[in-house]
């Protein structure tokens, strides 16, 4: 049984802005509001005077979840799923709402006052390997998407739940990594359960794109600044601007940034690899 | 099979796609109807250039070859590819003389 509190009628109510996207959250399940609330707590705002988009979570019994946020909604057997749903639902109205910056596949590490990207294909373990950074004191400040601001090029990440599975999760136990109380619980874990990352948006001045497949050990080399812009191009959603736009903004990303390519090995070494590139790439911008 | 051999020394080259250079020397290259975006090396965006209708392959080999210690007849085989790849690509329009 994941949730002991009896259904009750009583609504927290939190409300957030994101990237100028502005929405509430309630629930009648504590826990609910409060992991919902962790992954947004750098996001929080005063309360709106004028009507936001609401996001519910409603327990209505023991085996039963219902969510919904806009016009998607839908009712599940556990409290995670339905955690992990409008989860997905309230990343995908942020995104839809920007009316300029571009959403890329990619997870943001602050490195001191700039950025590090690691892109990669869905599958390309940037969650994993992030997590393991996480370990090693880089804090995650997303693991799935960011958005670039086309004018001053700094990065918007966008806070995720980590979908870590069970093998992900002992690989990332081995690596030492001590997963939060409630990972068992609620399989809800978020960017601010391993640090806050207390730097303001900025610039990318480190890009790595994860290729596959698996090597005996991992390899990072460096890559042409065109070659990384069609890598990330080819991670880059469809967005506001206009193609020719969009490979301006993309362009004008990697030219700004040592531009690398990771060939994943083992976790340990290939997160250790990753962290030394990452120090290095902090003493240069310093 | 070699390729670039249904070129010819006298054929000019006509961009077809924007190329956006970038500051290790490369340029992207990007076909706004087809949304292909292919990246280019150093020597690629060198070729790119004079892919402007007024060179023709056979100045676009002596042009490479001021500039790389490399025999011409190499040189000019890595054109012909080049330049093949991006007239296959539609990213340059070949016109025949």
């Amino acid at each position: 049984m994941l949730i002991t509190t009896a259904p009750q009628k009583i609504a927290w109510e939190d409300s957030f802005c994101v990237y100028d996207f502005p929405f509430c959250l309630r629930s009648n399940v504590p826990e609910a509001q409060s992991l919902i609330a962790g992954l947004y707590r750098n996001f929080l705002a005063p309360s709106f005077e004028r009507p936001v988009a609401e996001a519910v979570i409603e327990s209505e019994s023991e085996a039963r979840f219902s969510w919904r946020f806009v016009e998607k909604a839908g009712v599940t057997a556990t409290l995670p799923s339905a955690l992990w749903n409008l989860e997905a639902a309230l990343c995908e109205s942020i995104i839809r709402s920007q009316r300029r910056s571009i959403a890329i596949h990619a997870a943001t590490i602050p490195v001191g006052n700039s950025m590090a990207l690691l892109a990669g294909r869905s599958e390309a373990g940037k969650t994993t390997l992030s997590l393991a950074l996480a370990r090693r004191g880089f804090p995650v400040a997303g693991d799935d998407v960011a958005l670039i601001d086309p004018e001053t090029l700094n990065v918007l990440p966008i806070p995720r739940c980590f979908h870590v599975d069970d093998p992900g999760a002992i690989l990332l136990e081995a690596d030492g990594l001590r997963l939060p109380a409630a990972w068992p619980r609620f399989r809800f874990i978020v960017p601010n359960d391993f640090g806050v990352a207390t730097e303001p948006p900025g610039r990318a001045r480190c890009l790595i794109f994860m290729r596959g497949p698996r090597a005996g050990h991992p390899g990072i080399e460096p890559v042409a600044q065109a070659e990384m812009t069609a890598r990330v191009l080819g991670e880059t959603g469809q967005g506001p601007l206009s193609d020719s736009e969009t490979v301006r903004v993309i362009c004008g990303l990697a030219a700004g940034a040592s531009c690398f390519a990771l060939t994943p090995g083992p976790l340990g070494e290939t997160a250790d690899a990753v962290a030394d590139l990452l120090r290095k790439s902090m003493r240069s911008v310093d | 099979m070699e390729s670039g051999r249904g070129l010819s020394l006298t054929d000019r080259f006509f961009r077809r796609a924007d190329g956006n250079p970038l500051p290790d020397q490369t340029v992207l290259l990007f076909q706004k109807d087809t949304s292909l975006a292919v990246p280019v090396n150093q020597s690629g965006a060198a070729i790119w250039e004079m892919c402007d209708g007024a060179h023709t392959l056979d100045q676009i080999v002596d042009k490479l070859a001021e500039t790389y210690d490399q025999q011409r007849s190499r040189i000019e085989q890595d054109v012909r590819t080049f330049l093949e790849e991006l007239t296959r690509l539609g990213l340059v329009e070949r016109l025949c003389s």
